[in-house]
């Protein structure tokens, strides 16, 4: 038992204490960090309404009894610089939304009975006028909708490729995942491919050790170094999305960034986990290469499929079904958006805990059974 | 004498990929490296494996040092057998080859500490230990020094030191003095010689005829995997000379093979 502590502190030692190995671990979270901070300062500032704009109120109607009233409300708060434009064609109407030439476009019906029924919003989530409008005008609306007979039925005309920034909140998890490979692939391929390559593994083969000890030492030591090294780029994401986030207010991107206690811990389980299967994989193969260049060829196999199954896990993602979460790579991911949108599952994320530390027993025990095997060691 | 290394009929074969035939030259699917070897080693002396190139002297001794295992046959060193007992095998006996590397990251006094630990040495023997090895070999100037920075003859010296950290009472050796300059060489050869005093018992493997002359109490001679003579030094050369005798047996064993 002390062997594999022992191991594990000189592999931390190697790679906490090397400049060059701590730079290429931790400089993705770093550069990720300015990337993101720079990209949400400069969407901030395109997003922005310039000072003393005038709102351009699209409406159906010329003059009505409801909506003298509301125009009159939002005139006295005094608030907002507006003008009204009148437009009774509503496709015409949205074509306007879209350029530009007005920044929220309401839609009045009358009901059957003469009573007024209905205000129907629509705004455009790629423009900051629009969206700055929405956010002042809705609850205007929604407040004055407290008498039964009003209800607010907002509607977004942008299309699928304006909301590229909900793409980004949902790429969080797969771009995770993929952190977590690159720095796993990283450390294993050095620590274990490494160490074959310049002959200094035979040296701890000729010690009284068990294979099996050297086998968990250096996958606990590779664990912790990987996941350091994606917890600093997983907190340069956190920290940087809010940049991002507040520059697309209102754009209907669903990231729940005031995660409670147990979403962090869930989120942690599925980190540390996917973490570990990445390391014992990655070590499996870095055991079986002959060098540092030959691992990283075999990996690339691997990286391939968890990119394939990650994008799976990003298009489909399928809650309804918890035991899909027994599949390695997509229960990282479905786990990790469903906890972002704050509807996890706790069944999906028990499959995800069983299955994963069932492939990481396996695998250990498989790189044990390698670690005594005279021609995987020392096959030439 | 008491015999602390007894090896029996031991076979080792490998099997040979399509690339490694083309470079041995064969269409045989499998190289017998060491065929039905057998030879004892008494306490106390040093023993010199001596064959030319090819012989099986490494893959004889990484059999004793269990780092791989016969495919039969056995050995037995200080009464433990490598093929039933190798962890207690290895925590007995110290294996240095070239072959055995260092990481060029550590320096030697974390290395040396590293692997005291892993053998289960006693902290303050093991630094009582360190202090006289590290003076004994000039490495206590180097000792902060990382690996990577020093000379090929500073580097055998820390990994002769680390493969006895452990002071184990068998020794074995896979060409001690190969890539040496001559002072460096002596060095080893001396430190063998004082292990020998210690009552410690060695095994090299060499193909340098002078080397087993000046340095070893017995010899085996080693060609195509088989002891073809094994004994006492003297009992073996007689009035003759240790290279007249190999080539005499290296003659006749050849025209055999033939
Ligand atoms: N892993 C291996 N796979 C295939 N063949 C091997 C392997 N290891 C050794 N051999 C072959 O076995 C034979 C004996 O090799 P060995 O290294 O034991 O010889 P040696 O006596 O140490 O020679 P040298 O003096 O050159 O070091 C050689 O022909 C070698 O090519
Ligand atoms: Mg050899």
């Amino acid at each position: 038992m002390s062997n594999i502590f022992i191991i594990m502190k000189k592999e931390l030692k190697r790679f906490f204490t090397d400049k060059r190995m701590l730079l290429s671990l931790f400089l993705p979270g770093i550069i990720l960090y300015l990337v993101y901070s720079l990209m949400g300062n400069a969407l901030g500032g395109m997003l922005s309404v310039g000072e003393g704009y005038k709102y351009k109120i699209g409406i159906n109607v010329e003059s009505e009894y409801y909506t003298d009233g509301v125009f009159s409300v939002l005139e006295q708060s005094g608030e907002i610089d507006f003008e009204k434009v009148v437009e009774k064609d509503e496709i015409k109407a949205m074509a306007m939304l879209e350029s530009g030439e007005v920044d929220i476009f309401v839609k009045y019906k009358k009901g059957a009975d003469g009573k007024l029924d209905e205000f129907q919003v629509f705004f455009n989530s790629v423009s900051p006028e629009s969206t700055t409008i929405y956010a002042t005008f809705a609850p205007m609306l929604s407040s004055m909708s407290a008498t039964p007979i009003f209800s607010v039925v907002p509607t977004d005309t942008a299309t699928a490729e304006d909301s590229s920034m909900m793409i980004i909140g949902m790429m969080l998890p797969f771009l995770m995942v993929t952190f977590l490979f690159s720095s796993c692939m990283a450390v294993a391929t050095e620590s274990i491919a490494g160490e074959k390559e310049r002959g200094t593994i035979a040296t701890l083969l000729v010690t009284p050790v068990k294979r099996s000890h050297i086998a968990l030492g250096k996958v606990a030591a590779l664990s912790v170094t990987a996941l350091a090294s994606a917890v600093v780029s997983f907190i340069a994401v956190i920290t940087s999305l809010p940049n991002l986030m507040e520059s697309t207010a209102g754009t209907g991107v669903e990231i729940a960034l005031d995660l409670g206690a147990l979403e962090y811990l869930s989120l942690f389980a599925v980190i540390v986990l996917t973490v570990m299967l990445f390391t014992v994989l990655l070590s499996i193969i870095s055991t079986i290469a002959k060098s540092v260049k030959e691992a990283s060829a075999y990996a690339i196999p691997l990286m391939v499929v968890v990119m394939v199954v990650g994008v799976s896990g990003l298009m489909g993602i399928d809650f309804s079904n918890p035991l899909f979460c027994l599949i390695p790579v997509y229960n990282s991911i479905a786990c990790m958006s469903a906890v972002f949108a704050g509807s996890l599952n706790p069944l999906a994320l028990l499959c995800m805990v069983v299955s994963n530390i069932a492939l990481i027993a396996l695998g250990v025990f498989v790189l044990a059974k390698l670690f005594s095997n005279e021609n995987v060691m020392f096959g030439k | 004498m008491e015999n602390v290394l007894v090896v029996k009929n031991m076979v080792k074969t490998f099997k040979l990929s399509a690339k490694q035939q083309k470079i041995e030259k064969t269409n045989l699917k499998v190289k017998v490296a060491v065929n039905d070897l057998s030879f004892t080693v008494k306490k106390g002396e040093i023993y010199g494996l001596l064959g030319p190139n090819g012989a099986g002297k490494t893959t004889t001794l990484r059999m004793l040092a269990t780092l791989i295992k016969p495919d039969s046959g056995d050995a037995e060193i200080l009464g433990k057998s490598v093929v039933a007992s190798p962890d207690e095998v290895r925590s007995r006996i110290g294996f240095l080859t070239s072959e055995l590397k260092l990481e060029d990251f550590f320096t030697p006094n974390y290395l040396y500490d590293y692997f005291s630990a892993l053998h289960g040495v006693d902290k303050a023997v093991a630094e009582n230990r360190k202090r006289n090895l590290f003076r004994k070999f000039g490495i206590d100037k180097f000792a902060e020094v990382k690996i990577a920075d020093l000379s090929t003859g500073m580097k055998q010296k820390v990994s002769l030191v680390i493969s006895i950290v452990h002071d184990p009472d068998f020794i074995i050796f896979d060409e001690p003095t190969n890539g040496l300059d001559v002072i460096t060489a002596r060095t080893v050869t001396d430190f063998l010689l004082d292990l020998k005093s210690q009552g410690k018992t060695i095994i090299i493997s060499t193909h340098i005829f002078s080397l087993v002359e000046k340095i070893c109490d017995s010899v085996g001679i080693i060609i195509n995997g088989k002891t073809v003579l094994s004994g006492d030094l003297k009992s073996v050369v007689g009035d003759s000379n240790l290279e007249d005798v190999f080539f005499e047996l290296y003659k006749k064993e050849m025209g055999e093979d033939e």
